[in-house]
């Protein structure tokens, strides 16, 4: 009969206990971002900026004008020469799941990670 | 004996694994439909089920646009009365646009599509059209200008244009939760351009869904419903309009007998019902009704309820709704 050594028994603990903390992170989906700003544009991959740093982001492309700032703690669309004007209406946002969007130019903001907001999508 | 309890612990392992990939969550956002979808997976979520969605909205995009030289629908729209062979996923769609059609008294109807186009609305080309324009525009509208033949061929009076563009969202909502669900996904919320569709519930609590303030520029909601299963759609005044020289608004909700956008008290209709498409087609059914219709119209239907929001900020809830709606803006009461 074979006995297990000292080193499988460790070998095994750390085997589990990482399957473990795996298997809990997955559950309670926890999240280690502090709050973010998600920045898409068109169908590139995401971008994300942190929502306490004071910046001013360039996110034109070609003939499409807009500029975003980040300004204590809050979001908004300073210029855009798009057609509607709606993300520069828009105005401020700073809580988890608000956004502004530019569809006409295919622009997604959305605040990640605040814990601040009441409501999982809003119907519009 | 070494050997056993090895195995087992590696067997441990896998099962430890595998209950991570059950739980795993992703979300993904995409532009497509002429507008933004956020796909939130909250379990059994992996790259090819995300991929498999959002080809099924490309795919439904590229099947049922109004703009599109390639679609159905174009298609059926420029036959000149020829009979077109379309994809069942568009001869579905047309198919119940017409029986909600049938059931509305026409205040929803699919054949809007060259009054759509007349007056432009969200477009480059948006202004009011003469009344001569509308009036001969409103002639082309009317179930009796659409023949559907099975399996799968549409064909329209020459002339006549039909826009599903009010329900191909509700439909890919749909799509949406059939390809969760058939992937064992038990707890999803899909934004479709504010029109949302969730599937299950959020581990013992349901989700929570803002009805947008119509008088707010931002996204502000004045209530929210708590859901599980099911689809919440909402039409208002302030979506996609625009405003004329002498200052009158002009909105994108069209009234298929006046040809104008529709005038009355009301300023947004919500609408939940587990058919994203029907909720879709019935919040612009019940918004061209009108509030006294339109309420009484809800009352007698068993599968869907509504939210009402008049000019004024009252509030009309049909009953079902009463134990589930949060007034959360003081500025909006509820009248019923």
């Amino acid at each position: 009969m074979n006995m297990m050594k000292q080193g499988d028994y460790i070998l095994i603990f750390f085997l589990l206990l990482f399957a473990g903390v795996l298997f809990l992170h997955s559950m309670y989906n926890i999240q280690e971002k502090g709050a973010m700003v998600e920045i898409r544009l068109a169908d590139e991959d995401p971008v994300y900026v942190s929502i306490d740093q004071n910046t001013t982001l360039d996110l034109s492309r070609g003939d499409l004008v807009n500029i975003l700032c980040i300004e204590d703690e809050k979001v908004y669309m300073l210029e855009s020469n798009c057609r509607d004007q709606l993300c520069v209406r828009r105005g401020e946002i700073s809580l988890e799941g608000e956004s502004i969007v530019c569809l006409p130019h295919r622009i997604s903001i959305v605040i990640l990670g605040t814990d601040k907001g009441d409501i999982d999508a809003l119907s519009q | 004996m070494g050997k056993r309890i090895f195995s087992i612990l590696i067997l441990t392992s896998f099962l430890l694994v595998s209950c991570v990939d059950s739980h795993r969550s992703m979300k993904e956002v995409v532009f497509v439909m002429d507008t933004i979808v956020t796909l939130d997976v909250r379990d059994h979520a992996n790259e090819k089920l995300l991929k498999k969605m959002t080809d099924r909205l490309m795919e439904i995009d590229s099947l049922m646009s109004f703009s599109k030289e390639e679609s159905d629908i174009y298609q059926v729209n420029h036959a000149k009365g020829e009979s077109v062979l379309v994809d069942s996923s568009t001869y579905y769609v047309v198919k119940k646009a017409v029986e909600y059609t049938q059931m509305s008294g026409g205040c929803f109807d699919p054949s809007i599509g060259r009054l759509v186009a007349l007056w432009g609305i969200g477009s480059d080309d948006e202004h009011v059209p003469s009344i001569k324009e509308i009036e001969e525009v409103v002639e082309t509208i009317g179930l009796d200008k659409i023949s559907l033949s099975e399996p799968n061929s549409i064909s329209l009076m020459d002339g006549t244009m039909i826009d599903v563009g009010a329900i191909a969202k509700g439909f890919a909502a749909d799509e949406m939760i059939r390809i969760a669900k058939e992937a064992g996904v038990e707890s999803a919320i899909f934004n479709l351009g504010g029109n949302i569709s969730v599937l299950g519930s959020k581990g013992s609590d349901s989700f929570r869904i803002g009805i947008r303030n119509p008088f707010s520029e931002s996204d502000e909601y004045f209530g929210i419903v708590e859901v599980t299963d099911t689809s919440v759609v909402t039409s208002g005044n302030y979506e996609r309009y625009f405003i004329d020289e002498s200052g009158v608004k002009y909105h994108h909700i069209l009234d298929p007998f006046s040809g104008y956008p529709a005038d009355n008290e009301l300023s947004g209709v919500t609408v939940i019902c587990s058919s994203s498409i029907k909720a879709d087609a019935f919040s612009t059914a019940l918004y061209v009704m009108g509030l006294e219709k339109g309420l009484a119209f809800i009352e007698q239907m068993d599968d869907m309820e509504a939210i009402f929001v008049t000019n004024s900020r009252d509030v009309y809830l049909s009953t079902g709704l009463h134990a589930s709606f949060l007034l959360c803006d003081d500025s909006f009461r509820i009248l019923k």
